[in-house]
């Protein structure tokens, strides 16, 4: 299984009824218990509560009193994630689009404003992470959103730009 | 006048909805929830004994429809309607509405509502009962020497803004009269150039000020008492965030004063039922009258814990007609409370709302630990309302004890499925200012934001996994299907082989 966490995948697979590899490093843990209300994890660490819960590709966790989120990274994802240049942006949070500030095909700035999704009253505009040209566009104004499939897909142009782009932020 | 209340519509949702509902059940009397469509398998609304859509999702279609709600209280026959806190709570013409229909506002009356609401009526009606406010000028007369001379009366150090201003922008503190009267020309120059007008208002600036509110209740009888105070000193942008009482500002002298002040502002207003005067207590010692509330506020529990009262019944027993069950001298409180907002938001993302859908939920136990909640395993936190969704307080003999309750009960509570500011609180509640007490308004700025994340260990990777695949194969299991030792449907696509 690979978990991504704060910009890292971590691969974990089982190896017996209490050893784990994990990125590499055999591990021991084992939970017992029935689930509810959570495990009994152990490791030669000690013991811990261990409470998860999964909703399809994300998954969260608290262990004794740590909370931790991670997405469920499947192997094709991961690949298209390393090979391209694409910024392709979900929702925040649930809620609802209030603005689409691009149409398909225009070519963006980074950090230029795409779209704004509103919850409990707040904004959060979704901002181009690259310069780049808009290549979807998934939502219009009034669709209700949730966090998880790209809502807009920004691509970069021409692979001479993006280097005169980090040369100029390598200066700046 | 007394009329028992035998059936309450409740005008709000979430946590207070249910805490309200719990102090009626215990009553007998019977609980109606008025609902939006967002909230239609909400806790509040399976909690009552009955239910009634009133509107559409956003609130301005429903929890804010006076008509709507007027009409649910009719069609289902209710005494009375509890407001809650928010929504309608402080409307004036939504308690007078609910008057002239027949129907009793758990609440004070329309008047109450409406001086409270407009700060500067409220201002000088609480000054001519002797309650202290914020000192300050605000006229006509802009001469130089005029404004030199009411910087002199009203004391430094001294807020100079501009009286068109706002925003923050234009603002000087200048701390004697020599500094004023060198700082006030550039000042006009500025507000000039911002606002277009030169007109300044002066104001006592207060330093590092703490958030201090004294609980009030007054039947329909003229008797009033002070459930004394809470302090609500921590807090980001204006919201509360920790609420506790006792203050530990407060000496009994002072404590008594400021009580005092608040009982005073009450009845400037004939105030009926349970409210809150809020002050802002400067390091001195000093006072001002802030504002006062005229409903129940979020924290009320934390009076409720040291004092051993429910306020909430309290508020019904009041609205029926009865007379206060007790007198000031009766009055003692015992130990400490603190009270924590659990929010549906996101502290690693600018504290960013956080619905959604929450897969698992389990609150803290134990002696001394309360918890209101408006949410159970299954609920989805809509993104239309308040992020609030659960608070909970702990006592002990003293503060020190009732801190560390709290931070075991956060500790313990479980919730999967949308982010929180569960471990902000903790950190908020280990942090040196909070528990040496030396808090202000703006001492989050002091504390600082939650640390980055910390890198996750090995072991709990493989916790992790192991307990999903645990929660697959017992899903399974109570399906009926044997247990194998590759049960997870999702085993398949974990990519252990690479490396």
């Amino acid at each position: 299984m690979r978990l991504k966490r704060a910009g890292h995948v971590h691969n974990v697979a089982r190896r017996s009824a209490t050893a784990f590899e994990v990125d590499g490093v055999q591990v021991v843990a084992r939970v017992t218990g029935t689930g509810s209300p959570g495990f009994e994890g152990e490791t030669p660490s000690g013991r811990t509560r261990v409470f998860v819960a999964r909703a399809s590709d994300r998954v969260f966790a608290q262990i004794g009193a740590r909370s931790l989120e991670f997405t469920v990274v499947s192997r094709a994802a991961a690949s298209v994630a390393d090979s391209t240049m694409e910024g392709g942006l979900e929702a925040p949070m649930p809620g609802r689009v209030t603005r689409v500030a691009v149409a398909l095909g225009d070519s963006v700035k980074r950090g230029q404003e795409l779209i704004v999704v509103e919850a409990m009253k707040m904004e959060n505009a979704l901002v181009a992470p690259i310069d780049g040209v808009v290549k979807s566009l998934a939502v219009k104004v009034g669709d209700m959103v949730a966090p998880g499939p790209a809502l807009v897909v920004v691509e970069v142009e021409v692979e001479v730009e993006v280097e005169g782009q980090a040369e100029a932020e390598a200066k700046s | 006048m007394s009329r028992p209340i035998r059936s309450v519509l409740i005008a709000n949702r979430g946590e207070i909805a249910v805490r309200v509902i719990r102090t009626c059940r215990a009553m007998g009397i019977e609980t109606v929830a008025a609902y939006s469509e967002a909230d239609a398998s909400a806790l509040h609304v399976r909690e009552a004994d009955r239910a009634i859509l009133i509107g559409k999702a956003p609130s301005s279609e429903s929890y804010l429809r006076i008509d709507r709600i007027l009409e649910a209280a009719g069609e289902t026959g209710v005494d009375a309607i509890h407001p809650g806190y928010g929504f309608l709570s402080q409307n004036g013409d939504f308690a007078d509405a609910c008057r002239d229909a027949g129907i009793t506002f758990i609440g004070p009356k329309g008047d109450a509502h409406r001086l409270m609401g407009d700060k500067k009526a409220a201002r000088q009606q609480v000054q001519r009962f002797g309650v202290p406010v914020i000192p300050g000028y605000d006229g006509d007369d802009q001469q130089n020497e005029r404004l030199s001379a009411e910087a002199i009366r009203i004391g430094f150090p001294l807020m100079i803004k501009p009286a068109r201003g706002g925003g923050g922008k234009g603002m000087h503190v200048t701390h004697s009269a020599a500094e004023f009267d060198a700082i006030l020309p550039r000042a006009r120059r500025e507000s000039q150039s911002s606002f277009g007008s030169d007109a300044m208002v002066l104001e006592r600036f207060v330093q590092r000020p703490r958030h201090v509110e004294v609980q009030v209740l007054f039947d329909q009888h003229g008797n009033g008492v002070h459930l004394f105070e809470r302090e609500c000193s921590v807090q980001r942008r204006h919201q509360k965030v920790l609420e506790e009482t006792p203050s530990v500002a407060l000496d009994p002298d002072l404590r008594q004063r400021l009580c005092a002040s608040g009982v005073a502002a009450a009845s400037a207003a004939k105030y009926v039922n349970a409210g809150t005067v809020e002050f802002l207590l400067d390091s001195s010692g000093e006072f001002f009258f802030l504002e006062m509330n005229t409903r129940l506020q979020v924290e009320h529990p934390v009076t409720e814990m040291t004092l051993g009262l429910d306020l909430v019944r309290l508020q019904i027993e009041i609205a029926e007609g009865k007379p206060l069950p007790f007198s000031q001298w009766q009055l003692t409180p015992r130990g400490h409370a603190i009270e924590a907002r659990l929010n549906a938001e996101d502290p690693r993302r600018g504290d960013a709302p956080s619905p959604g859908r929450i897969l698992h939920f389990e609150e803290p136990r134990g002696p001394f630990v309360r918890c209101d909640s408006g949410v159970i395993t299954g609920s989805v936190v809509p993104a239309y309302y308040d992020p609030l969704i659960a608070k909970i307080i702990a006592s002990g003999p003293t503060r020190d004890a009732a801190r560390h309750s709290l931070v075991a009960a956060l500790r313990e509570l479980v919730i999967l499925g949308i982010a929180t500011n569960r471990e902000r609180l903790i950190q908020i509640l280990e942090s040196e200012p909070f528990r040496s007490g030396r808090i202000h308004t703006g001492v989050l700025d002091e504390i600082g934001p939650l640390p980055e994340e910390q890198p996750i260990s090995k072991e709990d990777l493989a916790l992790v996994v192991a307990a999903l695949e645990a929660q697959s194969s017992s899903t399974l299991g109570s399906g009926g299907a044997a247990r194998s030792s590759t049960p997870d449907p999702w085993a398949a696509t974990s990519s252990w082989r690479l490396s």
